[in-house]
């Protein structure tokens, strides 16, 4: 990736390796990502993505090689810092907070960093009411820049699937993280909403000029119009890396993934 | 209203105290404690024990007793809130069974099982009851609302989605689970002002229990509701005093038919009889409207 | 004096080794702490009682603990069928698991209390002269029946699970719940032979306590936070750590009893659940039962 040297990498991990039991999930990953570009993990299924995801932002703790996040090694971190460090993400299976209504979900990600104590907060005192105005705002702001507004007092869990989709990213969006890691956006949602959820993330992409987003898909049209940059794995391996345009050219990848999508 | 109705009243007010610590750490933060009576215990024995030996003034004692709750939920918490929900559950009841014991070995200070009594006779003692009351409920009220009730729900809901949002799971519940002992505390501390004696058979087990199951019967995640079935099924054995069933009275049945009730709410309406929802004036008020609205049409 | 100590602790360690495993194979299987387990020792005790008192001639003990485990099973099926069965079927959380199992211990400590109140039923002498020495420890034969009962059933227990197909099934159902459905393996029949094998501990288990501490309402629930407590300490999930743990445990507390005496027993075996937790939180056995990501 020389083209992108002189800017800022805010993550990057060497010789990343992830075994459970016996077998290897991750195997050797080199990553970078530089601020503000957008990287597609494609892969079959088993491929070890979620994997990848899951050990940036330390749910599982690595079993070889170094992560650092924003210039700091996080591989001491649990996923608390590194949350707080402002690595956000979103879940495959949607995770959206059940007993919260849309606005509450989306003012949850502000809580961690709340400026009032407990005593505060069951006294009812003038810093609590400021800082929850504070939070509300903010909430709501980043609820209308993402033309959610209209949802925001609805319980979180009643909304249509897609809706929820863009719910989990907007929560992860309020935090201004440095970076946005999306875990298969698109699954289960029907075409027509995966052209507004492309539309949503180019919209994403404009709002927020200096936000690094890692995207694991399997839709290619998706990975294709969204990504700067694009890595493909394979039983946790990576196979091929590089632009859109040469991953659609590159013959491993055409004979390991893409000559899959063909046959369907 | 005579003394008796007065009484049943203070009764019903304190085990709405009681549930109210249960709800900031079962509906809030999503553990299950089998041993909030334990924490009665420390608090009221605390508080009446000292005040007779060192001739201290309740108030001041009654501070030291709500400290030393809040201490031992700590060392309880410390190891236990890193480890999978049933350790909580387990290691909390066996905390309850230990205090009993406790206050059995300590006879000398106690007077173990026949019960400690030289509590003194504290004036307006009802409206101290009913003032304490209503000022938790408002600060639990005003603490689900705040950031750090979100928060509970949220690592209630999803532990693992919390921590990805910054939210510092294990710390939050030890902060919960010290604040819920205290009101724990302060209940025992009423209850002995109350009934001027406490025995450790009072604090027993099964009153950890019966406060779970007022808690599950409101709704799982109401305060209101948590508040009303607190209130209400507490005042239930009395309503059941003049009947009989098989040459028994109705009131020895009373654990039964809790029990009864709760199963049943389990089976058929899991979120119990409130669910989520809150009860406020003003949702009422809309309530009503829209029943209006119904029989118009 | 030690070896005194050490063979009752032994027979206590076995009757709470007993009440440990029928509370930690349901867990194992079903991951839910299942605090019903003292309500059916404590019924199972009065069942074992009267049967041993009514039936004529009287039974000999092995016929009443075989009458009182086929109660067990039944019961056992029964409240998973009213209770446990419609929380699995609505997939609700788990606290839900620990609020009707605890329900089901209170009620029937409850309607026990109302129909033979509190005061304990002495179980009929089994034996006529009630210990024996061997060298010069004094053996009372009630615990060395206990030992015995205890001994045999886990024995039997382990190979079930060990050496079995449906032992296999069992503990792949353990392991994960989902996959072993994919292959094949009929959830809902594990389930009910959790139970089943559940039921038979607190049959076994309500007749020994009986025999040995007398038959009250409490008996199960006091006992059962022993078996909390061994299985706490063996890391909740593992049938060998609970054994292994009550074993400890009723060696340990027989030898504080006799050198602090019984008051601060309690106390002592809650300190040592604690410590335990602080410096080994796996337990003797090591295998961490975690909550999955």
């Amino acid at each position: 990736m020389e083209k992108c040297d002189n800017k800022n990498l805010i993550l990057s991990c060497k010789d990343l390796c992830m075994n459970f039991g016996g077998v290897k999930a991750v195997d050797n990953l080199n990553m970078d990502v530089p601020e503000g570009i957008t990287i597609g993990i494609i892969g079959p299924n088993g491929a070890g993505k979620t994997t990848i995801y899951n050990v940036f932002s330390r749910i599982y703790k690595q079993t070889s090689g170094t992560v650092s996040f924003n210039g700091q090694c996080v591989d001491a971190m649990d996923q608390v810092s590194v949350a707080r460090m402002g690595l956000a993400r979103t879940f495959q299976n949607i995770r959206l907070f059940a007993g919260l209504s849309v606005l509450d979900n989306v003012k949850v990600s502000l809580d961690y960093a709340g400026k009032y104590t407990i005593a505060e907060a069951v006294f009812h005192l003038p810093r609590r009411r400021k800082e929850e105005r504070r939070i509300a705002d903010k909430a709501k702001e980043t609820l209308k820049l993402l033309n959610l507004d209209s949802y925001s007092d609805k319980m979180a869990i009643s909304l249509p699937y897609g809706l929820q989709k863009m719910v989990e990213i907007a929560r992860a969006l309020v935090t201004e993280p440095k970076l946005l890691m999306l875990d298969e956006p698109a699954a289960g949602l029907n075409p027509e909403e995966v052209l507004q959820l492309v539309d949503f993330l180019k919209e994403i992409k404009n709002l927020y000029p200096g936000l690094s987003i890692l995207v694991i898909e399997h839709r290619m049209d998706l990975v294709m119009n969204l990504c700067d940059y694009i890595y493909v794995q394979n039983f946790g391996e990576t196979i091929a890396k590089g632009t859109p345009s040469e991953i659609q050219t590159n013959p491993t990848v055409l004979a390991a993934y893409l000559g899959e999508e063909d046959n369907e | 209203m005579n003394n008796y109705q007065l009484g049943l009243i203070m009764n019903s007010c304190i085990s709405v105290i009681e549930v109210v610590s249960v709800f900031i750490i079962t509906s809030l933060a999503g553990m299950f404690s089998l041993g909030q009576a334990a924490f009665m215990t420390i608090s009221a024995y605390l508080t009446f024990v000292l005040a007779k030996m060192l001739h201290l003034p309740i108030i001041l004692t009654a501070a030291i007793g709500l400290g030393m709750s809040g201490l031992c939920a700590y060392i309880i918490a410390v190891p236990t809130l890193r480890l999978r929900k049933d350790y909580f559950t387990l290691i909390t009841m066996g905390f309850g069974e230990m205090m009993a014991s406790i206050v059995v070995m300590l006879e000398k200070y106690t007077k173990g099982s026949i019960g400690f009594s030289s509590i003194p006779k504290v004036k307006s003692i009802f409206w101290i009851i009913v003032a304490t009351t209503i000022a938790v409920i408002f600060f639990a009220w005003q603490l689900k609302r705040s950031r750090f009730g979100r928060m509970c729900i949220a690592l209630k809901t999803d532990e693992t989605a919390a921590k990805s949002f910054g939210i510092d799971v294990y710390h939050l519940k030890i902060k919960v689970y010290v604040i819920a002992s205290c009101i724990s505390g302060l209940a025992g501390i009423l209850y002995g002002l109350k009934n001027r004696v406490i025995t450790p058979d009072g604090f027993s087990w099964n009153l950890s229990a019966e406060m779970q199951i007022f808690l599950f019967f409101g709704g799982t995640n109401s305060l209101t509701g948590a508040v009303i079935s607190a209130f209400g099924l507490k005042l239930l054995p009395e309503m059941l005093r003049n009947l009989t069933l098989f040459g028994v009275n109705m009131q020895e049945y009373r654990t039964v038919i809790y029990c009864l009730l709760i199963l049943l709410v389990i089976n058929f309406r899991p979120e119990g009889m409130l669910g989520d929802k809150e009860m406020s004036p003003s949702r009422m008020v809309r309530a009503m409207k829209r029943r209006l609205k119904r029989e118009k049409s | 004096m030690f070896l005194q100590l050490l063979f009752n602790g032994i027979s206590l360690g076995a009757v709470y080794a007993l009440i440990a495993v029928g509370f930690a194979i349901v867990f194992s299987v079903l991951k839910f702490s299942n605090f019903a387990h003292g309500g059916m020792i404590s019924i199972c005790a009065y069942i074992g009682f009267f049967f041993q008192k009514t039936v004529k001639p009287t039974p000999p003990i092995w016929v009443t603990i075989l009458f009182t485990s086929l109660c067990g099973i039944v019961m056992s099926l029964f409240l998973d069928r009213i209770v446990y069965a419609s929380i699995r079927r609505n997939k609700s959380p788990k606290n839900y698991y620990f609020l009707s199992s605890l329900t089901i211990s209170i009620i029937i400590t409850a309607i026990l209390n109302v129909f033979f109140s509190k005061n304990p039923l002495a179980y009929p002498m089994l034996f006529s002269s009630t210990t024996f020495n061997v060298g010069n420890i004094r053996i009372s034969r009630m615990d060395t029946m206990i030992l015995i009962v205890s001994v045999v059933l886990l024995v039997l227990l382990i190979f079930l699970i060990d050496k079995t197909k449906v032992g296999l099934a069992m503990r792949a159902v353990s392991i994960d719940p989902e996959t072993s459905k994919l292959m094949g393996i009929n959830s809902n029949f594990i389930i009910l032979m959790t139970f089943s094998l559940a039921g038979i501990l607190a049959g076994v288990s309500g007749v020994l306590l009986g025999c040995k501490y007398g038959v009250f309402p409490d008996l199960g629930q006091s006992m059962m936070i022993k078996g909390f407590i061994a299985s706490v300490i063996g890391g909740l999930g593992s049938l060998g750590g609970a054994i292994a743990a009550a074993f400890l445990l009723g060696i340990i507390e027989m030898f504080w009893t006799y050198v602090m005496g019984s008051l601060s027993t309690p106390v002592m075996t809650f300190v040592v659940m604690l410590l335990f937790l602080f410096i080994r939180p796996q337990g003797i056995s090591g295998r961490f039962a975690k909550e999955k990501v």
